[in-house]
């Protein structure tokens, strides 16, 4: 049990399940008919890279704790450890000049010294630990969102999606008011909005509210975004031999509309409103219409260019676990920054007053820290040690 | 001015092969005499590529980090910046030899894209944009930098004295520990930024899942040496990180499509 344990909280495991992450994401890329991130398989690699995680995380903090907060007495340094016969201030401004920190404690002839340095990077592989923990519990929150998204035209109230009115109240929609596109000063596309009333379970709790692109509208835990909007070409036919197709319709931008059998294309270009009528549409023969123009397509069919309207698609979503995906993103930042306060590395002294001689003892996780120190300690101490 | 930005950039790539071909024969004929005009070259090189970056800014009234030709000049100049630090720094005269051939890729790339300053879309149009793109080119840099000493550390290996190479591995692991970090912050403000821009702070587009099979790659290269991994390995490992980096900003955008496809 306990091998299981120490298995499953390994570094090797976690070597192992970055290695089988990195490699399955490798594959979902290449082949993206496969909703590979759905898959059990990659749950599961998942769930075994939180319970990894999780276990070396509490295996790992109470150790952390005590090396946090280690005082000068807990240090062990035998004697057979590297030794000098130095005053003890000479040697405690030398590590001061290395920028340890140090702490110092008097048992009667024996002076402790702990000197450390890169105690914000020692916490920083937890707290990322930690972050990486509270991103996957957020996200695993956030999956039992609901969300949906419609299209609207300024005036209309279109119910939320179906999910969303399940939870709040049938009777809740939104009340679109405008939807416009803004421009900067140089005349190019800055944002578009829509301005509307949000009505929850028949109650106004948004009036006259906006949501655009990178500032969406929240209430509470609902979020509507500025998702996306189109333009529709609103045409009045007339005289088809085929009865139905009479009448107003709106026709989405550069889409095929079937009258008499024929293709019937509105499209926005460069020079205005271009109309095709005819064949299968890749012929480029039509004519361009404005506002209130008829347009005789033959065989007695008239079509009537009304107005361009421009539609807003908005999606509606609650985020619940955001927050907690958000908080596990700070942690991430966070530790981030405390990496780059170096890694973490001790000097431990004891220093024997009557023999005036110091035990010295260098440690890091890092071998190569730890030689380092030793190479540094030997360029200023090394070779004439004893004079000093 | 416009225009102007073409010749500055002929100027650059031509001081970066300049510097490159003087490293190469540096190296090639034994002239320690030649590796400070190709330090001198290099330093051109990257005048005319901060010159092209302020003209840039002047040209589009803002930062220069939105496409991906924006993007390739900061990374340019970020490696060559970190190259100069370090070259200064910690004396690695033959470093150029290894990191003068990626800024000469990347100046022969950005030469043969759109200069025309366009507007940019309303998506990008945010703050998130030059804290997480700024992020990325710092982190990009870094590990540029350690993927040229891993590069120079595996060339270098039957030959050099073993105090050396360990200097190259401890260089190799600071660059990554240096550039892990901010690879983290990319991630973070681009999946806030998502959030907020699209609705989704995840959405696992290619672009997004590459950065983070990238962040995998050197978590590892971290967890391994504390497994004891260095040298040839470790240096492997920082190679295998900086070819997921070049998959993720070239490999992505022009074979994979995704959210980020105006990048490229």
């Amino acid at each position: 049990m306990m091998g299981m344990l120490r298995f499953l909280s390994s570094m090797k495991l976690a070597v192992l399940l970055i290695v089988g992450i990195a490699l399955f994401s490798i594959l979902a890329t290449i082949f993206p008919e496969v909703d590979a991130f759905s898959s059990w398989t990659f749950r599961l690699l998942v769930i075994a890279f939180f319970v990894n995680l999780s276990l070396c995380t509490i295996k790992i903090l109470p150790k952390f704790w005590r090396q946090l907060h280690r005082k000068p007495a807990d240090i062990v340094v035998s004697e057979d450890a590297e030794n000098i016969e130095v005053p003890l201030e000479e040697l405690s401004q030398w590590i001061c000049e290395q920028r340890y920190k140090i702490y110092r404690e008097e048992q009667g002839d024996v002076v402790k010294l702990l000197a450390v340095k890169g105690k914000m990077g020692l916490a920083a592989p937890h707290v990322l630990h930690i972050a990486l923990l509270v991103i996957l519990v957020g996200c695993l929150a956030y999956t039992f969102n609901e969300s949906g998204a419609f299209m609207a035209y300024p005036e209309q109230k279109p119910l939320l999606p179906l999910e969303l009115r399940e939870r709040y109240g049938e009777d809740s929609y939104v009340e679109v008011i405008s939807f416009e596109t803004a421009f900067d000063k140089n005349g190019a596309i800055d944002n578009w909005i829509t301005t509307f009333n949000l009505y929850l379970a028949g109650q106004l709790v948004g009036e006259q509210v906006q949501t655009m692109v990178n500032k969406p509208y929240q209430y509470k835990d609902l979020v509507i975004y500025q998702n996306s909007y189109g333009v529709q070409h609103l045409v009045e036919i007339s005289g088809s031999p085929n009865e139905v197709e009479n009448g107003t319709y709106a026709l989405p931008d550069n889409n095929v509309f079937f009258l008499n059998g024929n293709h019937l294309i509105v499209a926005n270009t460069n020079d205005g409103h271009f109309l095709h009528y005819g064949g299968d549409g890749t012929d480029q023969t039509g004519t361009y219409v404005t506002n209130g123009d008829k347009v005789d397509l033959g065989d007695g069919i008239c079509v009537e260019y009304l107005e361009e309207s421009a539609y807003t698609v908005l999606e509606v979503k609650t985020v619940r676990g955001l927050s907690i995906v958000f908080f596990g993103f700070l942690l991430a930042t966070i530790a981030s920054m405390l990496f780059w306060g170096g890694r973490y590395q001790e000097i431990q002294v004891l220093y024997r007053r009557q023999q005036g001689r110091a035990y010295v003892r260098f440690y890091s996780k890092s071998p190569m820290v730890v030689e380092n120190m030793q190479e540094k300690w030997q360029e200023h101490w090394g070779n004439d040690k004893e004079e000093k | 001015m416009t225009t102007w930005q073409l010749p500055l950039l002929w100027l650059m790539l031509a001081a970066y092969t300049g510097s490159f071909m003087l490293y190469v024969f540096s190296a090639w004929s034994k002239k320690e005499n030649m590796r400070k005009p190709a330090l001198y070259a290099a330093y051109l090189g990257l005048l005319m590529n901060l010159a092209v970056l302020i003209l840039r800014t002047y040209l589009i009234k803002g930062l220069p980090l939105n496409n991906g030709y924006e993007f390739g000049l900061c990374f340019a100049a970020a490696v060559m910046v970190t190259f100069v630090f370090m070259e200064r720094k910690f004396k690695l005269d033959f470093l150029g030899l290894f990191v003068l051939p990626i800024v000469v890729l990347l100046s022969c790339w950005l030469i043969n894209l759109d200069l025309s300053v366009e507007p940019i879309m309303p998506a990008l149009r945010s703050y998130w944009l030059a804290i997480h793109v700024s992020a990325a080119v710092i982190a990009y840099g870094a590990f540029a930098i350690s993927f040229a000493i891993a590069i120079a550390y595996l060339v270098k290996m039957n030959k050099a004295e073993k105090k050396e190479l360990k200097k190259l591995d401890e260089l190799s692991y600071k660059a990554i520990f240096v550039g892990l970090p901010f690879l983290t912050i990319m991630l973070v403000t681009g999946s806030v930024w998502a959030q907020y821009a699209w609705g989704s702070f995840w959405s696992w587009d290619p672009k997004e899942t590459w950065a983070l099979i990238t962040w995998l790659i050197y978590a590892g290269y971290l967890h391994t040496r504390f497994l004891g991994w260095q040298g040839k390995r470790s240096a492997w490992l920082a190679v295998l990180g900086f070819a997921a980096v070049i998959f993720t900003l070239y490999g992505v955008s022009y074979l994979m499509a995704g959210m980020h496809s105006y990048i490229g």
